[in-house]
């Protein structure tokens, strides 16, 4: 390894593919001039860019890729391009489910474990732990989500919508989007980043639109959705390692740690009802992270087994 | 019946810069949608950059390409209109280049091509591919713990460079700092595959 390794010109050029990629970079002028101090630039900022290319997909191994034997299946249906797409959308309903036959691509994460799924046309979908989602590898743009949560990040078609369905027939329709499901039996949970979702329950009557800085949130399959603000900043917060809540009942709050730390996360009956405004840091671990959020959810926590429970303060029973 | 979201009036994506300050082809050109009407503005520093970007005597052509992706993509508020299309240029001389390496790779494993069912050759590659993701995994962490994190939340996590220095409280030069550090590290693990 060289002594100054900054100097040499290849890393001034891998840095510059660094910046360059980051989706942030705003300073286009200031890379034009760097490639027009010297014409070799272009040519060594091509070959990091090859270079870091490259090394990313190492990592594009999916695990146990099912082999691709079966037969020919009827030829796939495809959404004729209008802009109006969406509310084409309502009037098929049903066509869109995933019953069709095909070999699906199941994705799990188990709790404490992330994982993100890019697909071919430049989404991805960032899997936290304890989810599990599964799509057709032909037809990757409808996911039927069966438990946990996920983040999607979008690429819009209007021709071709992103659908998420849940195993209860809900189903979330994309208009250009970034977005956060997360899916508890029949209990759902939706906020939108970016662009909008538009809900439609199970009775496929009822059609919510929700756009940034909206969420939804439905007790139960056959609960009313009732939408509320939500900051967009913290829509999808898990991944960025914090937690942030407004007005959630302690049980949620529990799941999310569960579901964020690998380790079961239990709620003492009596705080069932309680609920939580604030932001929570899970960096470091479940060891790291119970102590310090103990006092800020106003709990004792307490270890029990492999895991915890939540109890009250003033509860000093044993 | 849902309402699409609103279409963008051609200076809605420029809501702020001044009226009186809107260049003039932009003026002439108000038929145009947004992110074309910016495209014409922003003519000379588009051509500028695409030259030097590799585009050479072609950039022109490139910016016809480019302009006619803009003009057939569905309307979409675009937050900062000059970047996107900044970042349109690039990504299109960066399909440029990656569709000629693949028409090469192409050609060498035509010539390179084995004997061997498709099915056995797709099963070998799998388990060579995920061999290297472990031993890329170990190059990580040989790596040091910070170099291994903060590549796992960029390039696995998805995470912006910036986000991830707030998180960890270090500069944003740092996190370029490790990212530099693990991509070189795995392009001399990708040299020792090319040798095996």
């Amino acid at each position: 390894m060289t002594a100054r390794p900054d100097d040499l010109p290849a890393d001034e050029a891998a840095r510059w593919a660094l910046r360059v990629r980051d989706p942030a970079f705003a300073d286009w002028d200031g890379f034009t001039a760097w490639l027009e101090a010297d014409l070799a630039n272009n040519a060594a900022y091509e070959a990091a860019l090859d270079e870091q290319e490259a090394a990313d997909a190492l990592f594009d191994v999916t695990p146990a890729q099912p082999v691709a034997t079966a037969p020919e299946r009827a030829p796939r249906w495809r959404l004729p391009a209008i802009a109006a797409s969406v509310a084409l959308l309502a009037g098929v309903g049903g066509w869109l489910t995933l019953d069709h036959g095909a070999e699906l691509q199941t994705y799990e994460t188990k709790p404490g474990e992330r994982r993100t799924v890019a697909l071919a046309d430049g989404s991805r979908i960032v899997l936290n732990g304890g989810t599990r989602l599964s799509l057709d590898p032909d037809r990757p743009r409808v996911v039927a989500m069966a438990n946990g949560e996920a983040l999607f990040q979008v690429r819009h078609d209007a021709t071709d919508p992103f659908v998420v369905t849940t195993a209860d027939g809900t189903r979330l329709v994309d208009v250009g989007t970034i977005f956060n499901v997360e899916v508890n039996g029949g209990a759902l949970d939706v906020g939108v980043s970016e662009g909008a979702v538009v809900y439609r329950g199970v009775d496929q009557a009822r059609e919510v639109r929700l756009d940034a800085g909206e969420m939804l949130t439905r007790a139960a399959t056959d609960a009313s959705p009732v939408k509320r603000p939500v900051d967009r900043e913290t829509v999808g917060g898990w991944q960025t390692g914090y937690l942030q809540y407004t007005d959630a009942p302690l049980p949620s709050v529990a799941t999310d740690l569960t579901r964020s730390l690998g380790v079961p996360v239990a709620v003492d009956s009596a705080l069932a009802d309680r609920r939580f405004s604030g932001t929570l840091s899970l960096e470091g671990g479940a060891e790291t992270v119970m102590p310090q959020i103990a006092p800020v959810l106003d709990v004792q926590l307490r270890r029990a087994g492999d895991g915890w429970t939540m109890t009250s303060r003033d509860a000093r029973h044993r | 019946m849902i309402a699409l979201a609103p279409r963008l009036d051609p200076i809605g994506c420029l809501a702020t810069r001044p009226r009186g300050a809107l260049p003039r082809a932009m003026q002439e050109e108000r038929v145009l949608s947004g992110l074309a009407g910016v495209l014409v503005a922003e003519r000379a520093r588009l051509l500028r950059f695409l030259a030097a970007r590799g585009a050479g005597d072609q950039a022109e052509d490139v910016l016809q390409d480019l302009w006619s992706r803009v003009a057939e993509a569905p309307q979409a508020p675009v937050a900062d209109p000059v970047a996107y299309l900044f970042r349109a240029a690039e990504n299109l001389l960066r399909d440029r280049r990656r569709s000629t390496l693949s028409r090469e790779r192409r050609q060498t494993d035509w010539q390179d091509a084995h004997v061997g069912t498709h099915q056995e050759a797709d099963g070998e590659r799998l388990l060579i591919a995920r061999e290297r993701l472990r031993e890329a995994q170990d190059v990580l962490a040989a790596q040091g713990g910070r170099v291994a994190h903060v590549f796992q939340r960029y390039r696995l996590d998805g995470i912006g460079q910036a986000a991830i220095a707030r998180e960890l409280g270090v500069s944003l030069s740092s996190v370029e700092k490790d990212l530099q550090r693990a991509y070189r590290a795995l392009a001399e693990l990708r040299r020792k595959f090319d040798e095996e």
